[in-house]
């Protein structure tokens, strides 16, 4: 680079580039001093974000599907629910709220469906989204697991703790639900129980939907729990199918960890449950981050060109008004990343719920998809989520599962939490 | 160059402003939904009769270098070397289970955003070049002298052929830690994966994430190269990698209840690893924990200083012993089980390894870690796990991760590197 350059030229060229040598390492000094205060700072400032590991107080599962006849999924299926207590003293209890996202076809009502898709199949036209809620209450004792399936839910006579009861003494050869019931006003002895407790089962079937359960303190002035003995729930979903064989009956389960948004001990005003830094409760995630092997990869395991691997990923807004019956609603950005570091984008709208194989997310044929392997170019992908827009004072933080499904001989499924990165802007629940 | 001047601070200031919009939650945990610096795969199985399929990817737009290690856990009786065994107890009397629990290791880069996968029985090579895959074609991987090809960048490190194959004898688990140019951990909190392990002629398959463990990255008080790994870091001061959490918690189906949709029986296997793991002594570290159930009813029933070395994966019929579950069907359809480190100290080497002590006088022998640590008597090791449910055995399997509650305090864990 020198060449042809008097000794005093290389000199100036030495001490330029010695100069701007210091320069650079001046600048990567500053550089790190700012890099570790950031650290350090947003070590210190950054607030607690939705968890798939801990018990929480606010507990989401985005994906509950119920089709005993397989008519909508194809397959008969059924999705077994555990919502769980971690409080070691005294009940607790959990409103939860269905909500019901199954569509039904324009030309055929009592055609289910997820997607258009599904109605052209049968020549049923359009499929017109649907967005209802329903809402229980499960008391839980300390301690206690609890579990029913979508299809069933639970009522009287099922629950494992529910009496009859014992009077007090001496009246405790008597048997009794309540006090009115034992005599001379001794009481009846219910100890802890799941008195008060009904789960209805999914509102139709075929149903696809999501359960979001919230702790509430119990007793006749229930609300939202924030005392210490906050973030005491959590739960677990199995989408079980049932597949059959000839006269072979086969189960293919499905588990995910349910998300939860744990409570920060600050009170809820006016039934609007505020999620976010600071607020309520912890924050949605600002991305979420799906690993998969694209759509029409090869099994790597079998290595067989039959056995092919799928994705399904669901997607819930994290904001719900259900005193309007008003749906969160957000676009889903999708930043596509393959093995040759090479990236794809595209967006779809997530209204109420979003439940599709990634390869018909940005097109009706999964062939031409960026999700599909061919058009990827590599196995493994990694897609980023990020939630924008939304409905005014709702917000646009995203929650989701994906279901990896391997089509072979018979399809096996496995479900998994969706990574996160980042704490997302305020989301809202407003309760009726 | 005056650009050239300001351009650090208001890249500082980009990095400060990135830092606020994407920082980790401040609490010192391991999570299974959030990247980090360790990466842990409790339930790695090539065993012939299932594989595992790996994946992990940098979720960041910087490259980065990882170091793995693949921990054999198989064990055999101390004088019934033919037979298998998970604990003392699965042995004939007066016998102890010896585990393997010797390390391979590989090392590889990620590219801003990379995901990788790879086949556990085969590995994967990446000194051979694969085209891309093409639309309208199969997408696959090749196999090539027992090792997979698959589509691409060429990511081995130091001419190694990217990740090696354990063969089909294999079940343990997988740790992965990020490292930088030197071969040093590095605080990147980069990485995140996913675990499918899949029957290899039903084809069916179970995934799970992978436990992220996030490193302190202050450069005065956090991740350093004494080649000690320590998990004592509570979110906020000093430390190098977050503390493992007091306790794990999960919901079972009873062993052996059947399943009223499908009618297939439910049984439920645990995978359990230690926090701590001494690589540079190839010693297994000790475990002691407590197992404690709540069913459906309200009756609780615990399985008190459960001892095992180095990995734990044990159907619930066979805990504490095999065949004498209590975690089972006649005890209800329903368990939330808790497992917690007992709170003794065990000696972690030395002639003593594995008994119980008050001081390191207890522990003859003890070795040193790299960085000077006196592995003698130490708090019992932190674990971490995953669980796998079978539906009429293999017919039917689903992985999922177990929930933790609240962080281990004062020493915490200790990982000591090659």
């Amino acid at each position: 680079m020198a060449e042809g350059l008097s000794e005093q030229e290389r000199a100036g060229t030495r001490s330029e580039r010695s100069v701007t040598m210091r320069s650079v390492v001046k600048a990567a000094a500053r550089w790190a001093v700012c890099a570790a205060a950031s650290v350090v700072i947003f070590a210190g400032i950054a607030g607690a974000r939705s968890t798939t590991n801990r018990p929480a107080s606010i507990v989401v599962w985005p994906k509950i599907v119920v089709d005993t006849s397989g008519a909508l999924v194809g397959t008969p299926t059924d999705t077994k629910i555990m919502l769980s207590s971690t409080n070691a003293s005294g009940i607790k209890q959990a409103h939860c709220f269905y909500i019901n996202a199954t569509g039904h076809c324009s030309l055929n009502n009592a055609l289910a469906c997820r997607s258009s898709f599904d109605c052209s199949l049968r020549d049923a036209g359009e499929c017109v989204p649907s967005w209802s809620e329903t809402d229980f209450d499960v008391v839980l004792t300390q301690e206690q697991p609890l579990a029913w399936y979508a299809s069933n839910g639970l009522s009287r006579g099922q629950f494992p703790l529910e009496g009859p009861f014992r009077c007090n003494t001496p009246f405790n050869n008597l048997q009794c639900f309540t006090d009115a019931q034992c005599p001379n006003n001794v009481g009846c002895n219910t100890g802890q129980s799941n008195l008060g407790s009904a789960i209805p089962p999914a509102p139709e079937d075929p149903f696809i939907g999501a359960l979001v359960c919230i702790q509430f303190t119990g007793g006749s002035q229930s609300v939202p729990d924030q005392t210490a003995t906050r973030n005491r729930l959590y739960g677990d979903a199995t989408i079980v199918q049932r597949l059959v064989q000839g006269a072979v009956t086969q189960a293919d389960p499905a588990r995910y960890n349910a998300i939860g948004l744990e409570a920060s001990g600050q009170a809820v005003q006016g039934g609007q449950l505020v999620l976010g830094d600071g607020e309520n409760y912890a924050s949605c995630p600002g991305v979420l981050i799906l690993s998969h092997l694209f759509d029409g990869a090869v099994d790597p395991i079998s290595n067989n060109p039959a056995v092919q691997y799928g994705t399904e990923l669901t997607l819930v807004p994290c904001s719900n008004d259900f005193l309007t019956q008003t749906p969160g609603r957000a676009v889903a950005q999708f930043l596509v990343f393959n093995e040759f570091e090479q990236r794809f984008s595209t967006s779809r709208t997530v209204d109420c719920l979003f439940d599709s194989v990634l390869s018909r997310i940005d097109t009706r044929n999964p062939n031409r998809s960026i999700f599909n392997a061919g058009v990827a170019g590599s196995l493994a992908g990694q897609t980023r989520i990020r939630g924008v827009g939304g409905v005014p004072r709702l917000g646009s933080g995203l929650l989701g599962v994906a279901r990896a499904v391997l089509g072979g001989v018979a399809a096996s499924t496995a479900a998994y939490d969706l990574h996160q990165q980042g704490n997302g802007r305020r989301d809202l629940i407003i309760l009726p | 160059m005056q650009l050239v001047k300001r351009s650090p601070w208001l890249m500082g200031l980009g990095v400060l402003l990135a830092g606020l919009v994407t920082a980790p939650g401040a609490r010192g945990d391991v999570t299974s939904d959030e990247s980090g610096t360790l990466l842990i795969y409790p339930k790695v199985v090539s065993d012939g009769v299932r594989d595992t399929l790996i994946q992990m990817s940098n979720r960041t737009n910087s490259v980065v270098m990882v170091h793995c290690f693949y921990i054999n856990a198989s064990g055999s009786c101390s004088a019934t070397v033919d037979q298998s065994c998970e604990i003392d107890a699965d042995c004939p009397t007066n016998e102890t289970c010896i585990r393997q629990c010797n390390a391979t290791n590989f090392e590889f880069a990620l590219t801003a955003q990379q995901p990788v996968q790879w086949r556990v029985s085969t590995g994967r090579l990446t000194t051979i070049p694969s085209a891309p895959c093409r639309p309208g074609q199969p997408c696959q991987c090749t196999v090539v002298a027992g090792q997979l090809v698959c589509p691409g960048m060429l990511i081995g490190q130091n001419n190694a052929s990217f990740v090696p194959p354990v063969g089909t004898d294999f079940v343990g688990e997988l740790k992965c830690y990020q490292i930088n140019a030197d071969g040093d951990p590095f605080p990147g909190n980069a990485l995140k994966g996913t675990a499918t392990i899949e029957h290899l002629t039903t084809q069916q398959i179970s995934e799970y994430n992978a436990l992220a463990v996030a490193a302190n990255a202050d450069p005065g008080n956090g991740l350093n190269s004494d080649r000690e790994l320590r998990l004592n870091f509570s979110g906020s001061g000093a430390g190098e990698l977050n503390y493992c959490p007091q306790s794990l918690v999960f919901t079972a189906n009873a062993d052996g209840v059947v399943d009223p949709f499908t009618n297939a029986t439910i049984t439920t296997e645990l995978t359990l690893v230690p926090c701590s793991e001494l690589l540079e002594e190839q010693v297994p570290a000790p475990v002691r924990v407590r197992f404690v159930g709540y069913n459906e009813f309200e009756q609780s029933l615990s399985i008190e200083a459960f001892a095992f070395d180095c990995f734990l994966n044990r159907g619930l019929a066979n805990l504490p012993v095999i065949g004498g579950g209590v975690f089972v069907n006649g005890n209800q359809d329903l368990w939330k089980i808790r497992i917690a480190p007992r709170p003794v100290n065990v000696c972690y080497s030395g002639a003593n390894r594995g008994g119980s002590c008050t001081d390191d006088n207890d522990c003859p022998g003890a070795l040193t870690g790299p960085a000077g640590t006196l592995l003698g008597c130490l708090p019992a090791s932190g674990v971490l796990g995953v669980a796998e449910e079978f539906y009429n055995g293999f017919a039917g399997t689903a992985a999922f991760n177990l929930r933790h509650e609240g962080s281990r305090t004062g020493f915490g864990d200790i990982i000591t590197l090659p």
